[in-house]
């Protein structure tokens, strides 16, 4: 077996299991949600598009983020796992057309999600700037020019260079695309066109004078992959269980207050979880995500039944994640071995979820209190409704399966 | 009598790995188990441990099996995994607490009793480290620790030598030894023959899931006729003769 055939082995597993996943994820009742949110969206940003003024500002500074965050996200997919670096440090010439591909495949991909959002962003910006005719064309594909350089770099960044020469790279590659995104934003689309594809030139040549023999960095080949997959599995955690969680576990002293609060009770079980929750960053780092998120969300809409679905749909994604506790009594052999644990495990995992959702229905509902106090009172006593369902008839069901 | 194992037949799935095993293990001894690997003795420890059940036979601690009485039989089981096993989320500290709690061993008894042993593996100031900061051998010595404190009645510990530092080796022994003095009943696993030979009162050599002997080390010479051998060089010549290295 050659080296090529195994990454494409590699490549088939992860496809197979990257759908499989993905038809979990976007299961009947999860689309029908997603149809009924984008189409609210997408009606809220069609009001914004007749409304926003010529010449604004936030909309202008608000697209730099958004497509500077999509510029610099992404890395290139490359399959590496962390035994390649004993196993296939001696091929190295063979991986290097593994890599090739490997690149050519992630700037495909990057470059159409970018595309997707160049396509989105482009009436905002026809409405509050001056986008030449043509400009769309020209607006996309400076978008797709600024995204090529940075995969390209990321491409390179994964050679063994000298980190001060990398750390510069870096700086010259990160300013010049935000003043060229800035220019493509504020002055003109063409002008910010020409400076994209200048630079990019003028990367392609350095790229190829200077890193074309330099050889890889298993470590951080196997990091960055090791990483990425990490983000994907996050993601796909929101929804459903993976075998895959790995994490940097935090100690957070400041937390430690919260373990002794009288609500929780004082078990073997009870002790475990309530630490593992706060310092595991795949349960605590998401509950506090999506509490900011729905709560963001729901402040800045005064539509009663947007609110109410955002607030029931954070609910469920937060107390989705959290079934996956039952897993972590599964992994651990101790709690077979214990003698002092006949408390049911579920009633523990059931009071905690309960308190968490307390919390986020709270939060949410305290984040609708602009639309008045009758709307307040009404979110809340909704999302109580639901926090119960869902931990004492939905959640035992889902535990049953 | 502590340990009773009559006849024990288990395994994973349908087809047993043991095969009707009998060993005793009486109060204030030291039983070596001894094997190669695949031979059945992890399998015999889940068994003891109560974390498989048998498919046939019977195992009694005190006279009790495990279904009679599960807290009481667990509180007597002190275990020491092959690997060790932490909390990825829990400190060193939180790691004796949850023991304490799980035990039903009061937090100021556990600590009385850890502090010693935690500065004899000079882990005093590591309480608040967390399992990935510690070495294998580390980590090793908070298993350890763990297993000692609730001082059970039986304490059963899988390959104990892997990893430890020489004096950390030195000290499980005396440790071991001063709880077999104490009355307490031992059960190791090793493949470190020479640490078995010298600490060990009696040996059951298991050759796949069978018992192939038992008994003191000089019971053992005298069946295998090698007066005055090393339990090592029993061993491999006995694995040779036998085909164990087939």
């Amino acid at each position: 077996m050659t080296i090529g055939d195994l990454f494409k082995t590699r490549q088939s597993i992860y496809y197979k299991k990257m759908s499989k996943y993905l038809k979990y994820v976007l299961n009947d009742h999860f689309v029908i949600l997603l149809l009924f949110l984008g189409g609210a969206t997408g009606l809220a940003y069609q009001n914004y598009l007749e409304a926003v003024e010529y010449n604004a500002l936030v909309p202008r500074l608000l697209l730099l983020i958004v497509i500077g965050l999509t510029v610099f996200s992404g890395s290139i997919r490359t399959l590496v796992e962390p035994a390649d670096a004993v196993f296939l440090l001696p091929k190295e010439k063979a991986f290097d057309k593994v890599m090739k591909k490997n690149l050519i495949y992630s700037l495909i991909f990057h470059s159409f999600y970018t595309l997707l959002i160049g396509v989105l962003a482009a009436p905002l910006l026809s409405a509050i700037g001056h986008m030449e005719s043509n400009g769309f064309v020209f607006w996309l594909l400076t978008l797709v020019c600024w995204k090529v350089i940075h995969g390209i770099h990321a491409y390179y960044s994964l050679k063994q260079h000298r980190s001060e020469r990398g750390r510069t790279i870096r700086l010259i590659i990160g300013s010049v695309s935000i003043v060229g995104i800035m220019v493509s934003l504020f002055i003109s689309v063409i002008t910010g066109f020409l400076i994209s594809v200048v630079t990019l030139g003028l990367f392609f040549l350095f790229v190829f004078q200077y890193s074309q023999s330099d050889s890889w960095n298993w470590e951080t080949l196997i990091e960055t992959e090791q990483r990425r997959i990490q983000k994907i599995y996050s993601i796909i955690n929101l929804f459903i269980e993976t075998p895959y969680s790995k994490y940097k576990v935090k100690r957070l002293k400041f937390m430690d207050f919260l373990y002794t609060l009288p609500v929780l009770d004082r078990n073997t079980e009870m002790y475990f979880l309530s630490r593992m929750f706060v310092r595991n960053y795949n349960f605590s780092g998401l509950y506090l995500r999506l509490l900011l998120i729905g709560g963001v969300v729901i402040y800045f809409s005064e539509n009663w039944i947007i609110n109410s679905l955002i607030s029931i749909l954070f609910l469920y994604l937060i107390g989705f994640q959290l079934i996956p506790l039952r897993q972590t009594f599964k992994k651990t052999v101790y709690f077979n071995l214990y003698p002092n644990t006949d408390t049911d495990k579920i009633k523990t995992i059931q009071k905690l979820i309960l308190l968490l959702l307390t919390g986020g229905s709270i939060i949410y509902s305290i984040s609708s209190v602009n639309s008045g106090i009758l709307a307040f009172m009404r979110l809340l006593l909704l999302n109580g409704i639901f926090s119960l369902f869902f931990t004492y008839i939905y959640m035992p069901r889902r535990l049953k399966k | 009598m502590s340990l009773k194992v009559t006849n024990l037949t288990g395994g994973y799935s349908r087809t047993p790995v043991l095969k009707g095993i009998s060993f005793d293990l009486d109060d204030g001894e030291l039983i070596g188990l001894i094997g190669l690997n695949g031979a059945g003795k992890s399998t015999t420890i889940k068994h003891i441990i109560g974390l498989m059940d048998p498919f046939e036979g019977q195992i009694q601690l005190d006279g009790k099996t495990l279904k009679e009485d599960p807290p009481l039989y667990r509180k007597k089981i002190g275990f020491i995994p092959e690997t060790p096993l932490l909390y990825d989320e829990l400190t060193l500290k939180e790691h004796i607490e949850i023991t304490a709690m799980a035990y039903d061993v009061p937090l100021s008894t556990v600590m009385e009793r850890a502090m010693p042993l935690l500065d004899k593996f000079r882990l005093t100031d590591r309480l608040e480290w967390f399992p990935s900061d510690f070495s294998k051998g580390m980590k090793q010595k908070v298993m350890i620790v763990c297993a000692f404190i609730i001082e059970p009645s039986l304490y059963i510990i899988d390959e104990p030598f892997l990893g430890l530092d020489p004096i950390a080796i030195r000290d499980l022994i005396q440790m071991m030894e001063q709880k077999k003095k104490e009355g307490a009943s031992l059960l190791m696993s090793t493949h470190v023959l020479a640490n078995a030979e010298r600490i060990c009162d009696k040996f059951v050599i298991i050759d796949n899931g069978e018992v192939y002997a038992q008994g003191t080390l000089d019971e053992l010479r005298e069946k295998f006729s090698m007066p005055g051998a090393t339990l090592d060089e029993m061993y491999t010549q006995l694995a040779d003769k036998e085909g164990f290295l087939k």
